[in-house]
């Protein structure tokens, strides 16, 4: 008993330590992005230091940009397509997994073996395979494949541990009910596995959306929104984008919010 | 976090379609757009096209010009070679000395590029007498047409670096001591060894030796400590000079533009070893999809409504006299003109046959 | 009758076990993509790398050079080592700085926890090439940090070497990749029963004594995939380097992007690609016999 009374004041202080650690790396976290929203607001020429004035200027240019809306629904359009061919043949390959097939092992290894591949070598394999196939490099050709491939292994990831896990029991009754395993499949496994097969689809959106190396590799002339970045900052050092940078996570933020509360308010719900 | 993953099975599928069919309603639209028009795809240093020269060569051509990002000759050049590389643009241009020996091949036969039309070019007669040469054939066909020229050197600042300065006479500016942690290289194999060679007193850098090659290596090394940071691209260079990280740096002339048009207080250093001039011409590749637009395009470039603009907008020079015509001897000169006429040391980039050793001489300065 | 059908229908499947499910056959379309836009591009990068590269392009002829030269010349060697320093001390410092993170965040409660948790994903929805590029003008002469100090009065004159060396690598590094090794290692430790840890404690362990003995070791799972996961990254990045690393620290990556973005010779830069995933694949086999790869990837959620 007497130990325990102890216990909450002796708890106290490394508590108190680790909330500020905590505390400071959160500051670590957003001190760059509270920058970059500053310098957003910056009317000089460059990007950075010494702030000039202080406008709005660079948002008009960033909303003005017809690139940047082009790039960004790109990426937005890209993202989905990616995010359900990736999410699609995860989860063929998350169901086949509880079968029994030989060269299981030799498989995996091929699925996860892409998550391994440094990011330069995985666009430049494509690079390559596209040079000799003489495909013309372009977002729903190439980049799609680049993104697909990044993201299929994660997908595979976030699925099979849930597929995993799965009851079969309910399975298992409805074909003793005499349901075909087609029927069984849409009817019973699927449904259940909504909440799984969203998150995957969202996790590999995500990816997509960011995807930046590979894409650099095998992209022609138009943008994503990483690449159109890249060009502003490093080949055109383009003042306006930090403004660029805030609409996009602005934008991500807000989508993510939604996404957020919608949640929580049919969890409430239900 | 199993919260989070249940909350996000909110999102119905019928938004997501929702989403979806209006994104893409408004995705079709540009592409409509483009698709009307022809439209060729380049591959040519960007500032060329700095306005007001991207809406005249549209407006002489009758399309519109994608342009892909430059980043060196090398780089363009690279991409030619590649397998499907020929298809990839309509027109390219890259500097003439490096790209010269690729582009026509191996051999008779064997060229990377086509043939270009001089009957479609008649503006090939404004070409300037100094840059006959390097229009470049191969038994009576033309495949490269010089369009403009340039020069890399030092710039500096000057508020940091005074202009009466010894150093603002030399490549040394960006290798000796005295600026030491302001300095800025650029991340090529040739132009560093060139500037490096130039400095050191070889008289034809392009046919160093390999013992020779080494000794700049070795220089160059041990330069490497005053140097703060080694750009990758013209955008990296403005940057740095702009931000004041670096006082002085080997720059190619679309930085020093950039610069002067914001205002910043920057000079060019006129090396007394020569600048590095270089002219750079216009190709097809061989399989292009618009060859005649893009033979119309460079035949624009040598015409007066572009040629006469192009120094202003981008720094470069015009190969065609026609870009001199319209301007007084003291603006050519102010321009950079008084190059060719020996007004200013230059030395040419030349192409040195064993480039493969220059790379890797360069691939030791920077890991050491 | 239909319990006597589901008997038979069972007693036959247990009569003749087959190697191949037809359920099984779900995994074809993904095996088809797997095979031609992954296994296919790798043999023919191992095929070019035993070609040649010449100023007009590749030629097909079988050789070791590009090897030779990799093995020879010590450019090569020498940046490999850098790349795995570099890259084991970004880890091991990413690990230092996100455990207690993740301790925080795993101990936190309720709505407060998913909150905490969604400020730290926040800032990796800004792009990463912005995450990396965020350090020049933050450490830059005229950055920021130079200019508070400036400001507070507790220098004469900036800070030169915040910025351009192997130091800022390290920091880009820990920057852009910690949610890769926090969130591991959150998952990890947010499955631990908090019973174990009042057990322990209530059988008069001392806080160190039960973080040692309870809580670390059932959080291996979740560290080791976030180390895993933050070296192999790290090994093969691109951008940090460049942008931040200035005139010294070239890595592995920057040195086979330059070969076909620069200096066109292909197959010299899939020779050094073969070169770093064997050495890649070869560090994750040494991981995995230890502990095993599948846990190594699927650890965390278990």
């Amino acid at each position: 008993m007497a130990k325990s009374a102890q216990a909450p004041r002796r708890r106290a202080i490394p508590r108190l330590l680790l909330t500020g650690y905590a505390g400071l790396v959160y500051v670590f976290l957003y001190a760059p992005i509270a920058m970059i929203v500053l310098l957003s607001f910056n009317t000089a020429d460059f990007i950075g230091f010494p702030i000039e004035g202080l406008g709005l200027v660079r948002y008009r240019e960033a909303v003005a940009s017809s690139e940047v809306l082009h790039a960004a629904i790109n990426s937005v359009l890209l993202g989905m397509a990616a995010a359900s061919i990736a999410t699609v043949l995860a989860l063929g390959l998350a169901l086949g997994f509880r079968y029994r097939f030989p060269l299981k092992g030799v498989v995996l290894q091929m699925i996860l073996v892409p998550i391994v591949i440094p990011a330069v070598v995985g666009g430049v394999v494509l690079m390559v395979l596209f040079g000799y196939a003489e495909v013309s490099p372009g977002l729903w050709t190439t980049v799609l494949v680049a993104h697909v491939n990044w993201a299929l292994p994660f997908a595979f990831l976030t699925l099979y541990p849930r597929v995993h896990r799965f009851d079969r029991s309910l399975e298992e009754a409805a074909m003793d009910l005499g349901a075909r395993p087609a029927l069984v499949l849409r009817r019973v496994v699927l449904p259940m596995m909504r909440p799984g097969i969203v998150a995957t689809f969202l996790f590999s959106f995500t990816l997509s959306f960011d995807e930046f190396v590979r894409t650099l590799f095998v992209i022609g002339s138009d943008r994503t929104i990483p690449v159109l970045i890249w060009t502003l900052v490093i080949e055109r050092n383009s003042p306006h984008l930090p403004a660029v940078g805030v609409l996009i996570m602005a934008a991500t933020i807000v989508i993510a919010l939604i996404a957020f509360v919608t949640g929580e308010r049919s969890r409430s719900a239900s | 976090m199993n919260s989070g993953r249940d909350g996000i099975t909110a999102l119905s599928r019928r938004n997501l379609l929702q989403l979806a069919g209006g994104a893409g309603f408004v995705a079709m639209t540009p592409r409509l757009a483009r698709a009307q028009a022809g439209n060729i795809d380049v591959l040519v240093p960007n500032a060329i096209l700095n306005a007001p020269l991207r809406g005249i060569l549209e407006k002489a051509i009758g399309a519109k010009v994608a342009d892909a990002p430059f980043q060196s000759t090398t780089d363009s050049v690279s991409r030619l070679m590649s397998p499907g590389g020929t298809s990839r643009y309509d027109m390219m241009i890259s500097q003439t000395e490096f790209s010269k020996t690729p582009i026509l091949g191996s051999g008779e036969g064997k060229e990377k590029v086509l043939p270009l039309d001089l009957a479609k070019i008649p503006n090939l007669a404004k070409l300037s007498e100094t840059f006959r040469p390097d229009v470049i054939a191969r038994n009576d066909k033309t495949y490269m047409i010089p369009i403009f020229w340039g020069f890399d050197a030092v710039v500096y600042n000057k508020d940091v670096i005074p202009e009466t300065d010894e150093l603002t006479k030399t490549w040394g500016m960006i290798f000796e001591d005295k600026y030491a942690g302001k300095i800025a290289w650029f991340d090529t194999a040739h132009q560093m060894l060139m500037a490096a060679g130039l400095y050191l007193g070889k008289k034809k850098p392009e046919t160093m030796t390999t013992a020779e090659l080494k000794e700049v290596g070795d220089f160059l090394i041990s330069k490497k400590k005053n140097v703060r940071t080694i750009y990758t691209s013209f955008a990296q260079c403005t940057s740095l000079l702009a931000s004041g990280e670096v006082a002085c740096a080997y720059s190619p002339i679309p930085v020093r533009v950039d610069l002067e048009k914001s205002g910043k207080n920057v000079a060019t250093a006129w090396c007394k070893e020569g600048v590095l001039s270089f002219s750079t011409g216009a190709y097809i590749p061989k399989d292009a999809k618009k060859p005649a637009i893009a033979l119309a395009a460079i035949d624009a470039m040598l015409a007066e409504d572009y040629a006469s603009k192009l120094t202003a907008a981008s720094g470069y020079l015009s190969c065609s006299t026609a870009g001199t015509a319209a301007l007084s001897k003291e603006e050519a000169l102010r321009l950079g003109y008084g190059i060719l006429e020996g007004a200013t040391a230059h030395y040419p980039l030349r192409f040195p046959p064993n480039i493969s050793q220059w790379v890797e001489v360069w691939a030791r300065v920077k890991s050491a | 009758m239909t319990a006597i059908t589901a008997a038979n229908i069972n007693a036959s499947r247990e009569a003749r076990p087959r190697r191949l499910e037809p359920g099984a056959l779900m995994i074809v379309p993904a095996l088809l993509w797997l095979v031609l836009f992954g296994v296919v591009p790798m043999i023919l990068l191992g095929c070019m790398s035993l070609w040649r590269s010449t100023i007009f392009g590749i030629e097909m002829e079988w050789n070791l050079d590009n090897y030779r030269t990799i093995f020879s010349d010590d450019v090569y060697m020498r940046v490999l080592a850098q790349t795995l320093r570099i890259a084991l001390a970004s880890t091991v410092l990413s690990l230092i700085l996100s455990y207690p993170l993740a301790y925080f965040l795993a101990s936190a409660k309720g709505r407060k926890k998913t909150a905490l948790v969604l400020l730290v994903f926040l800032p990796f929805w800004t792009s990463y090439v912005i995450r990396s590029y965020v350090w020049l003008p933050m450490l830059g002469r005229q950055g920021l940090v130079n200019q508070v100090l400036l400001w507070l009065g507790v220098v004469d004159a900036p800070i030169d070497w915040f910025l351009f060396n192997e130091g800022t690598v390290y920091l880009g590094l820990v920057y852009v990749y910690m949610l890769f090794m926090t969130l591991p290692i959150y998952l990890s430790l947010d499955r631990l029963d908090p019973k174990l840890v009042e057990a322990a404690n209530d059988l008069g362990a001392r806080p160190a004594q039960t973080f040692v003995r309870v809580v670390l070791p059932l959080s291996m799972p979740g560290v080791l995939s976030g180390c895993t996961m933050v070296f192999l990254l790290a090994c093969g990045v691109y951008v940090t380097p460049q942008l931040l690393g200035g005139p010294s620290a070239v890595m592995f990556g920057n040195i086979i992007a330059s070969q076909f973005l620069t200096s066109n010779n292909w197959a010299l830069g899939a020779a050094l690609s073969v070169i770093l995933v064997v050495l890649v694949l070869g560090c994750l086999y040494l991981a995995g016999l230890r502990w095993g790869l599948q846990r190594l990837f699927m650890g965390a959620g278990h």
